[in-house]
């Protein structure tokens, strides 16, 4: 049976306590999770399929679909740029799905299709968002950011596809225009009272309907919606019982967090759910998309990883809606008037191996190991004799570490930067940021560190990303 | 490998005055070094028959810019750079061109202009490999100050403090030498409770950006004793450059970042030549690289002035004050005679020529002995090292 073989999730560490965003006075009940300053809708995407591959061969991936609204790229493709940090395949399909907030869902559906095609044996599905709201405005408080990933086969899976009903529609709720970097919401009076709230009853009935089922068959009812309110409305409207059979909307602790919103909360249901559970997600956004789940006995397989709840567990609070502009970008340091040398796409392209990759080389006669890639063995002086060997799964611990306060480059650091040495176990020892570290002095010599793929404070037009280390979460 | 040992004389020096130099350009710096180091010696432009130019960011090409400065037509000129090395590298490569017979007179020059760019701190450039070389030299020595206080159990507020009296000592040093950028003494209260540069480092825990320029006229020995001109004469030259690029490379499992490897590669070089046995005896002065307060630290245990570990000891003892048994940086050396990169090197040997010559003033030393010049580019694990000698002339 086609289905879910395994899940994973990304949470940013860092959350924002809605009663600080204001200019004054109280702002509203909860918080938001909000993305490092070197985190962007790719980097989010990378760490999810981490998490869901996690103890996995990533070699049987064979299509990566990406499901987005945030791409920092117009032109250039992030599910590529994903395929190639977390090191799947040359040979295999990869496309983004963007611009709609239901794509993640629909991106699973296709995969479910690729499988069954019998054009890709596994395909995996990330969805992931990092959007932008007008500073102060509700889109702003009401969102959230961070990544699911999904991978889809026709074994073993922890849940059975059962069933899809899809609608498309031209309803204008929220845009954003290809020239802005900010979503656009129209009247709620409007919006929800003609387009979300009885197109998603209709919807969620009609696929129902279809797929034979009533309320009472259903374990869980996962759906996406623009805030905690108008979410609740949908579920008591179709006669399922808000406390035992609706998924939390995670409003208060997550935020509504776009194109990856309905497969984090799917992921989150998988993270409860038993074996024989009946599933139903949807997700709106230009239409809705229904899918109907069967959770196996696999799932108990499946426990280990991070997941959306495990991902919310571990947080910082910002200390300001001031920092929260700062890691957005929406509120700049005087930059450094040094001039920024960026590598270019060549160089890029040449390192790939080491960069992207995180492949070190293994001296064949000697055994010495080397990042980055080295052509000589500093050991025994063979000459390109070497295996390209994986660091990225081997366990990693702090051999020294810094601040940098010089670096000011504003378009991705949050100054002070965190630098690292890192010993990996199998014997690779190189020098890389630190992220997401928290206070300096409470670092300790020999504390396990993890990877995780950031994006440079270095860059020019192009976008350049790198593995950065960050404390274990 | 041959030596060096008194081929090679330095009979005139010269040193612009250390620091924030908005009213000089790279052609004012080096006019006023070169001539005073040409009255020293008695010579004038047409005497120079060659000249090696130590430059590291200030001047795009060739070693075009001193010869435009200084008017030299059609003379060999050479630009050399070895990162923080740089101007102990021309006096190196000078040296051997005299060696040979090849020139009877030769200037060396190194200069720097880094204030113009507004930068407050060496930042490392991205290259090949942006995902280890990132951001500035104080976040690169500051690891070591890390894994050294982890190494030998010091804890931090006691350690803290040992680097400030670092700091301190080349302050007070400083402030006796009218060239130095900055001419004030410190306390250890001001350089612990300074603001953080990068962690562990604070801002007296590093050396400033600079601008500056300083140059030698070279010759024979012979030629020297000819001429009866006060001169000092090279002893030892050690250059020993390390196998990973601090602009590319990332570290290697084996690479001690609490030593500096290189720097005692190079002492080794020049030790061997001058026939230098026990440094901590025979060594008068050292002029040496403390681009950081926990670099200088290392040197001493790297130069061997004592064996590794022992550095605190010897900081607690104060046996490298301008009063301690070997006076290191007593001009103020980088942290407060100043840092213009491609300069430091000659500077460094400016003031091991006027100790020699009994120039150095409130700062002279009763015997100055053989003087020791060191300079280090790169970062921990990836250095370019340099060590001279000089001593006194025939």
């Amino acid at each position: 049976m086609i289905g879910i073989c395994s899940y994973g999730a990304y949470v940013p560490l860092y959350r924002l306590a809605r009663e600080i965003m204001v200019l004054e006075g109280k702002g509203g009940a909860g918080e938001r999770a909000v993305a490092g300053a070197d985190e962007d809708a790719l980097t989010m995407a990378v760490d999810a399929i981490l998490d869901c591959t996690k103890g996995m061969d990533r070699g049987s991936v064979e299509a990566l679909l990406t499901a987005t609204t945030s791409s920092p790229f117009a032109e250039k493709q992030l599910a590529a740029a994903a395929a190639a940090a977390v090191d799947l395949n040359d040979n295999i399909i990869t496309a983004d799905l963007t611009a709609s907030l239901k794509a993640g869902l629909t991106a699973l559906k296709l995969a479910a299709d690729m499988v069954k095609a019998g054009s890709a044996k596994k395909v995996m599905v990330a969805a992931t968002d990092c959007r932008l709201g007008t500073p102060l405005s509700p889109v702003e408080s009401n969102s959230g950011d961070g990544a699911a990933a999904l991978l889809v086969g026709d074994k073993d899976a922890i849940a059975t596809i059962e069933g899809f009903y899809t609608f498309a529609t031209d309803f204008t709720d929220t845009w954003r225009p290809a020239t802005d970097k900010f979503v656009h919401v129209w009247s709620d009076r409007f919006t929800v009272a003609e387009g979300y709230t009885p197109m998603m009853q209709k919807a969620i009935a009609a696929a129902m309907k279809k797929f034979g089922v009533e309320a009472k068959d259903i374990s869980k009812l996962v759906y996406s919606g623009p805030d905690a309110r108008t979410h609740a409305g949908i579920a008591a409207a179709l006669k399922f019982d808000p406390k035992t059979q609706l998924q939390d909307g995670l409003f208060g602790v997550m935020g509504n967090t776009g194109a990856a919103f309905p497969l984090m909360l799917l992921v989150a249901a998988l993270e409860q759910a038993k074996p024989g559970d009946t599933i139903l997600v949807a997700a709106w956004g230009d239409g809705v998309d229904v899918m109907l789940l069967k959770v196996t006995d696999a799932i108990e397989k499946a426990r280990d990883r991070h997941g959306v709840l495990g991902y919310l567990k571990s947080k910082k609070m910002l200390p300001s809606y001031v920092k929260y502009l700062r890691l957005r970008h929406l509120f700049y340091y005087e930059a450094s008037r040094m001039t920024p040398i960026t590598p270019g796409l060549a160089q890029l392209w040449r390192e790939r191996d080491s960069m992207y990759k995180l492949h070190a080389s293994k001296c064949k006669q000697c055994g010495w190991l080397e990042f980055p890639i080295r052509r000589i063995c500093p050991k025994c002086y063979s000459k390109d004799s070497y295996d390209q060997v994986r660091l990225l799964e081997q366990k990693v611990k702090v051999y020294s570490f810094s601040t940098d306060t010089i670096p000011t480059i504003p378009e991705v650091t949050d100054p002070p930067l965190g630098r690292a040495i890192v010993d990996f176990e199998g014997g690779a020892r190189l020098e890389l940021e630190m992220t997401d570290f928290g206070n300096i002095q409470d670092m300790k010599i020999g504390q396990p560190m993890e990877m995780t793929f950031r994006r440079l404070e270095r860059q020019g037009d192009v976008a350049a990303y790198a593995w950065k280390c960050k404390p274990v979460r | 490998m041959g030596t060096i040992k008194d081929k090679v004389a330095i009979v005139g020096m010269g040193c612009t005055n250390f620091g924030d130099l908005w009213s000089k350009g790279v052609s004012d710096m080096i006019i006023d070094s070169a001539y005073e180091a040409y009255q020293d010696a008695g010579v004038g432009p047409k005497d120079i028959e060659a000249v090696f130019v130590g430059n590291v960011s200030s001047s795009m090409w060739t070693g075009a810019t001193v010869t435009e400065a200084l008017q030299l037509d059609k003379i060999p000129a050479t630009r050399v750079e070895n990162n923080c090395a740089t101007a102990a590298e021309a006096l190196r490569v000078g040296a051997f061109s005299i060696a040979a017979g090849m020139y009877d007179t030769v200037l060396c020059v190194g200069f720097e202009k880094l204030k113009d760019y507004g930068s407050g701190a060496l930042e490392m450039p991205g290259s090949l490999h942006p995902i280890s070389v990132v951001g500035s030299a104080p976040g690169s020595f500051a690891k070591s100050a890390v894994q050294y206080f982890e190494k030998y159990q010091i804890p931090f507020q006691k350690g803290k403090e040992m680097l400030a009296k670092i700091a301190v000592k080349n302050h007070a040093n400083g402030a006796l030498h009218p060239k130095a950028h900055f001419r004030r003494a410190i306390t250890l209260e001001t350089a612990m409770n300074a603001p953080i540069i990068a962690w562990p480092l604070g801002l007296f825990d590093c050396c400033p950006v600079t601008d500056g320029a300083a140059c030698a006229v070279i010759t024979s020995a012979e030629k020297a004793k000819a001429m009866k001109k006060p001169h000092v004469l090279i002893k030892g030259l050690g250059l020993a450059v390390g196998r990973i690029d601090p602009f590319k490379g990332k570290f290697r499992s084996d690479v001690d970042i609490t030593f500096w490897d290189e720097t005692w590669a190079a002492a080794q070089q020049a030790y061997q030549q001058a026939g230098v046995k026990d440094p901590r005896t025979e060594i008068g002065s050292a002029e040496v690289h403390d681009c950081f307060t926990i670099t200088e630290l290392i040197i001493y245990e790297s130069l061997g002035f004592c064996p590794r570990g022992k550095g605190p000891e010897e900081v607690e003892k104060d046996s490298f004050t301008l009063t301690g048994d070997l006076p290191v940086n007593t001009d103020g050396g980088l942290k407060s005679f100043g840092h213009p990169v491609g300069a430091s090197g000659l500077r460094m040997v400016y003031e091991l020529y006027n100790q020699q010559l009994g120039r150095a003033d409130k700062r002279q030393l009763k015997n100055p002995k053989l003087g020791l010049a060191h300079s280090q580019g790169g970062t921990p694990g990836m250095f370019q090292a340099s060590v001279t000698i000089v001593g006194p002339g025939n």
